[in-house]
């Protein structure tokens, strides 16, 4: 078993319909949650006679989440995350040295929010528009 | 990386209109189409003001429409020879707002299922834009927000630094909570949803 530190995750975001590759696309900077939903619609078939719910599956889905530090700079990571743009969301859960996963998505959602005695953050909700890929190693 | 303190947010709302005449445009964006008023005191534009637009100093017989909240004219056609454009009309001042205690915005994007027999992954293809987001003032008072949204529609600029590059929303009132804790201030939080377009330039 190999249990994995949060704090070796990374977040990577490419704009457009192009698949990332090992050297494209770009680390999206000040994430420090994130979290990656693969789902299924579940539908219920129960019938007359059933004791117990009866269901099968129905369309796949892919949901990411991301949140933490705003940062306007980030031209290539947080500034992808657009609502309404297209682009290439991926995770590398033991960071770059290993392959990760990577989804085509569209970026639903963008928040900032700030607090007089706090920091300025954002919230990103990112829906996947096909099946999940690979996502190369990066040397 | 350039983390951000809370406190570093500037606020910024929409005053009385104040007449304006010839300013002048540059072309953003690289497609020949989008001219914005290169005086950013002056981007906002009045919508209830006739605007007049021209090139080289002559009322313009193109197409257009106005982006009140980007300053900007943008015609149908893509002209790279198009003549000095200038627009004419009234600006929306803006003002900082004090007492902001906590701000929220948030971008969104309609997804509409564009799913099909045969696919096993949902597919979604982008849908209509909108803004929604919150502000919490510690001025229960409220001679800033209240009367502006009740008016109608009022632009909310903000940007994550004083002087940054602005965000920009033609925001209506949505609701108000004011709050009140024993040991704490009274707080007044404004919730407002924006019509038509947004502008984000900064974050």
């Amino acid at each position: 078993m190999a249990e994995l530190a949060g704090k070796l995750n990374q977040v990577w975001a490419l704009a457009g319909s192009s698949a990332m590759t090992g050297a494209t696309g770009a680390k999206v900077f000040g994430v420090d949650n994130a979290s990656w939903r693969a789902l299924a619609d579940i539908l219920e078939i129960s019938q007359f006679g059933d004791t117990y719910k009866n269901r099968m599956g129905g369309l796949l889905d892919t949901a990411v989440s991301l949140s933490g530090n705003l940062d306007p700079t980030d031209t290539n990571g947080q500034n992808v995350l657009v609502p309404g743009n297209t682009i290439y969301i991926g995770m590398y859960p033991q960071g770059t040295a290993a392959a990760g996963k990577q989804v085509k998505a569209l970026v639903e959602s963008f928040e900032q929010a700030a607090e007089v005695s706090g920091k300025q953050t954002f919230t990103a909700s990112i829906l996947g528009i096909a099946a999940p890929e690979a996502l190369p190693a990066r040397s | 990386m350039a983390e951000l303190a809370g406190r570093a947010v500037q606020i910024r709302v929409g005053g009385t209109p104040v007449a304006m005449t010839d300013e002048a445009c540059a072309e953003v964006g690289g497609d020949d189409r989008t001219y914005q008023i290169v005086n950013m005191a002056k981007q906002v534009i009045d919508w209830n003001t006739p605007v007049l637009v021209e090139e080289s100093g002559a009322a313009t017989t193109e197409s257009f429409h106005v982006n009140h909240v980007m300053g900007a004219v943008v015609f149908d056609v893509a002209d790279p020879t198009r003549g000095a454009v200038t627009i004419s009309g009234a600006y929306i001042p803006m003002s900082v707002a004090a007492y902001g205690e906590s701000y929220s915005r948030q971008m969104a994007c309609d997804a509409i299922a564009a799913d099909s027999f045969g696919a096993t992954h949902k597919k979604r293809i982008p849908g209509q834009l909108s803004a929604s987001g919150t502000l919490t003032n510690i001025d229960v008072t409220d001679s800033i927000y209240i009367p502006a949204l009740a008016a109608g529609p009022v632009v909310i600029e903000d940007s994550a630094t004083a002087g940054g590059l602005p965000n920009r929303v033609l925001a209506m009132l949505d609701g108000v909570e004011d709050t009140a804790e024993v040991a704490g201030l009274q707080k007044r939080t404004i919730g407002w949803m924006s019509t038509g377009d947004y502008m984000r330039l900064g974050a």
